[in-house]
């Protein structure tokens, strides 16, 4: 069972890890953005487990739980305001389609 | 469990370093501000970490005020990002 | 005084004594309070589902909310590890864009669970959500198949209202898929 755990907390790191490689190296802001994503979701998710896995007490689990829960909730927001902010800026254009713009535009 | 501890530290620093790279080179605040949010979730998963080695949770509330000073951090800046974007360059 | 449902007061209360990690009457009780004085205080003007008329209060069905969470749960790692991939092996050939993702259904909580999923997943970010009609403008990072993320979104909408919707929005739903 620890190395089970111990292979989680790895995971949580490498992905930690992965995003911060993601935010060094993409050349667009949307990438950087998205990348960062990933270390509160999946990399908190993967440490919470290792420490669940190892820790079996009930005020473990309960804390961690709720640091889960709190990131999950608040992370949303914060990449929201942040893509919002962004958009807004005529520097950063996209590469693709951008529908919002041509509805705006449009007057709809 | 400490062998693992430890090679989940390294990649920790590694991480912390390319987020620090992206908070000198970045050309907007926007980039900055990620790069902020994501030293601090490297905070977190470090402290959860130490908290798996040693075994005992005393420090384990640490980490909810963390997240929170990560959450309000972020709104407060991305919100004055984009109100700057509004009125003047935006950089 | 609207907002203080009793659904909302357990939810706080729980979350109180979750913190305090310690369940007792002092605990409880004190929870108890604080959130009633909370949610009487505060200006936020949402009230899920409690418009008028029963057609547009929400129903939970139990087997589609344990369905809906095992997909949110299947998606986010889905698109963490993909994302992480792309990273990894794709360096350089991002394809951003914006895509408008007109909704079937009416109701301002679907929308507003849709908007964080989408959110919460790396891969899409919601950037704007239109009132009527309703239509939700998602940011896709690597944005090679128009249709395809639409009809991904789509399905999540009819997730969603399966789960937890009102029954004008299950009828709306219905009456969507059936051509």
């Amino acid at each position: 069972m620890d190395v089970i755990a111990g292979l989680f907390l790895v995971l949580g790191a490498a992905l930690v890890l992965i995003a911060g490689i993601g935010v060094a190296r993409s050349w667009s802001i949307y990438a950087r953005m998205h990348s960062a994503a990933i270390a509160p979701t999946l990399g908190v998710i993967s440490v919470a487990i290792g420490l669940a896995l190892t820790i079996r007490s009930t005020a473990a689990f309960v804390t961690a739980f709720l640091v889960v829960i709190l990131l999950l909730v608040t992370g949303p927001v914060g990449s929201h305001l942040l893509t919002r902010a962004v958009y807004r800026q005529t520097q950063s254009a996209l590469d693709s389609v951008d529908e919002l713009a041509r509805d705006e535009s449009s007057g709809s | 469990m400490t062998a693992f501890a430890a090679i989940a530290f390294v990649l920790l620093a590694i991480g912390s370093v390319c987020f620090l790279t992206r908070l000198f080179r970045g050309p907007s605040i926007t980039d900055r501000v990620i790069a902020l949010d994501g030293l601090l979730v490297t905070v977190i998963c470090g402290i959860m970490i130490e908290v798996t080695r040693e075994q005992s949770i005393t420090s384990l509330d640490t980490v909810l005020i963390v997240a929170l000073a990560a959450f309000i951090g972020t709104s407060v800046l991305a919100r004055y990002a984009e109100r700057r974007s509004d009125e003047g360059d935006g950089t | 005084m609207r907002r203080v449902t009793l659904s909302a007061v357990v939810w706080l209360t729980a979350l109180w004594v979750m913190l305090w990690n310690d369940v007792s009457v002092a605990n409880v009780a004190s929870g108890v309070v604080l959130s009633i004085v909370l949610l009487a205080a505060n200006r936020l003007p949402f009230a899920a589902g409690a418009t008028s008329g029963s057609d547009h209060r929400l129903r939970i069905s139990p087997l589609h909310f344990a369905y809906f969470i095992v997909y949110v749960v299947v998606q986010l790692v889905r698109s963490n590890l993909s994302l992480a991939r792309k990273i990894l092996t794709r360096t350089n050939t991002v394809n951003a864009g914006v895509i408008a993702v007109p909704m079937c259904t009416s109701g301002e909580m679907t929308m507003l669970v849709m908007s964080n999923v989408i959110t919460l997943t790396p891969g899409t970010i919601t950037i704007e959500a239109k009132g009527s009609p309703a239509v939700l403008y998602v940011n896709v990072l690597h944005l090679d198949d128009v249709e395809q993320v639409r009809g991904e979104l789509h399905q999540l909408e009819s997730v969603c209202v399966r789960a937890f919707g009102s029954r004008s929005a299950r009828f709306q739903l219905q009456e969507a898929r059936l051509p």
